[in-house]
């Protein structure tokens, strides 16, 4: 985690909502269209939704004029994974993942890879996910479900 | 920000006793109460994310507990990862598990029809009633459930096809859907107690433990116990519901004592 792919990537779909819970389902439903049109399994989507849902929960619930404010959801696609930012229209301030919150641990378990970063005007967190689990791994990784 | 945190030395000091000293049951039930009560917000919190699809919360968090006792039996020390980035993905893969068999093979496909029938019936209702169409909030509203879950109905109505209970999983000679279907027999007890269970199920002879782990850990038909056995499915039923009564009794000296 917290590696930062580095490589930029341009999203295909951007979604701007305001900064409410209200619009949470906006945005779970939008992220799992998007995952279910490249054939993602229900597993992966199921664990989209739940990263999408925490990392805007952080947002929104740290923004300090949330009524007057957006956050915007970026959505990128490859046949094998897709990659999501979400950022705050203002700055907000997050503990940081190594003080193991309950909401970096559920993004680190639903993510291959995420990170955040503190922007001048914004706060950005990014997350990636490969559509296939590993060959045997039906799922997810490390809870081993596979029946024998 | 108000999210909380799991007293990581406490946690690593906790499972070192139960992984490396191999306490006493009376003690080792202490641990694992206090282990239990350190990860319950964090339990909770993951199952919230998963709350909204008209299971209560309660159930859930049942299945994430339960999943909890998974993850301390499975956890490694020496693999140098945080229990809480072990526990959260058991928790999830449980609830998964959760929604799938008892909810999912079951109830989902036919709960979203019966919920697409209510949709419309409930839009016609309203229709009449109010001269307007109401929104999906509103038919959300009056049906009891989310919006999500209306626009879920909405788009399962054309994903969906109602699945047989008869129809075989697994090959034509398979058990049927209908054999995923959870017992009658449940292990209804508060959180707490299930947590106790772990020392229960230690005590049990090996083969009736596998019985039940595969059950209701596993999550197998009766059947597929049976076979994986080699035994009959009468067996298998007699045996469980033998052990269940071992351990609710088991369970009942813990809530009275």
């Amino acid at each position: 985690m917290n590696s930062g792919t580095g490589e930029p990537w341009a999203p295909q779909v951007t979604l701007t909502i305001p900064a409410s819970a209200r619009y949470l389902v906006t945005a779970r439903l939008v992220t799992a269209d998007i995952a279910s049109g490249i054939g993602m399994p229900i597993d992966v989507i199921e664990d989209l939704r739940v990263a999408v849902d925490e990392a805007l929960t952080m947002l929104i619930t740290g923004l300090e004029d949330a009524a007057q404010s957006t956050v915007t959801c970026q959505f990128g696609t490859t046949s094998e994974m897709i990659r999501v930012r979400v950022e705050s229209s203002a700055p907000v301030a997050l503990t940081p993942p190594s003080d193991g919150g309950y909401a970096w641990i559920v993004l680190d378990a639903v993510s291959d890879e995420f990170d955040v970063m503190q922007l001048p005007n914004a706060t950005r967190i990014s997350f990636e996910r490969a559509s296939v689990a590993p060959v045997g791994q039906v799922g997810h990784r490390g809870t081993g479900h596979t029946r024998s | 920000m108000a999210f909380g945190a799991v007293d990581r030395q406490r946690v690593d000091a906790i499972l070192i006793e139960l992984k490396t000293r191999g306490p006493d049951v009376a003690q080792r039930a202490a641990l694992m109460q206090e282990l239990a009560q350190l990860h319950q917000p964090l339990v909770s919190h993951v199952c919230r994310r998963y709350a909204e699809r008209g299971e209560p919360l309660e159930d859930l968090t049942q299945v994430g507990m339960l999943a909890f006792v998974m993850a301390v039996e499975r956890f490694d020390l020496n693999r140098g990862i945080d229990f809480a980035a072990f526990l959260t993905p058991t928790v999830m893969g449980e609830l998964k598990k959760y929604f799938r068999d008892h909810t999912w093979a079951v109830r989902v496909p036919r709960g979203l029809q019966e919920l697409r029938a209510q949709v419309a019936a409930e839009t016609a209702a309203f229709l009449h009633q109010e001269s307007r169409s109401p929104s999906v909030e509103e038919v959300a509203e009056r049906l009891g459930t989310t919006r999500e879950r209306v626009l879920e109905a909405l788009e399962a109505a054309y994903a969906y096809t109602a699945s047989s209970l008869d129809q075989p999983v697994g090959g034509p000679d398979g058990p049927v859907l209908g054999d995923r279907l959870v017992d009658p027999v449940d292990l209804t007890v508060d959180v707490d107690l299930r947590v106790s269970i772990a020392p229960a199920l230690e005590a049990l002879p090996a083969r009736e433990r596998r019985i039940i782990e595969l059950r209701f850990v596993e999550g197998w038909s009766q059947v597929e116990i049976a076979t994986h056995l080699g035994i009959s499915q009468m067996h298998v039923s007699r045996l469980l519901k033998r052990t269940l009564e071992v351990l609710r009794e088991e369970l009942r000296d813990v809530a009275s004592g």
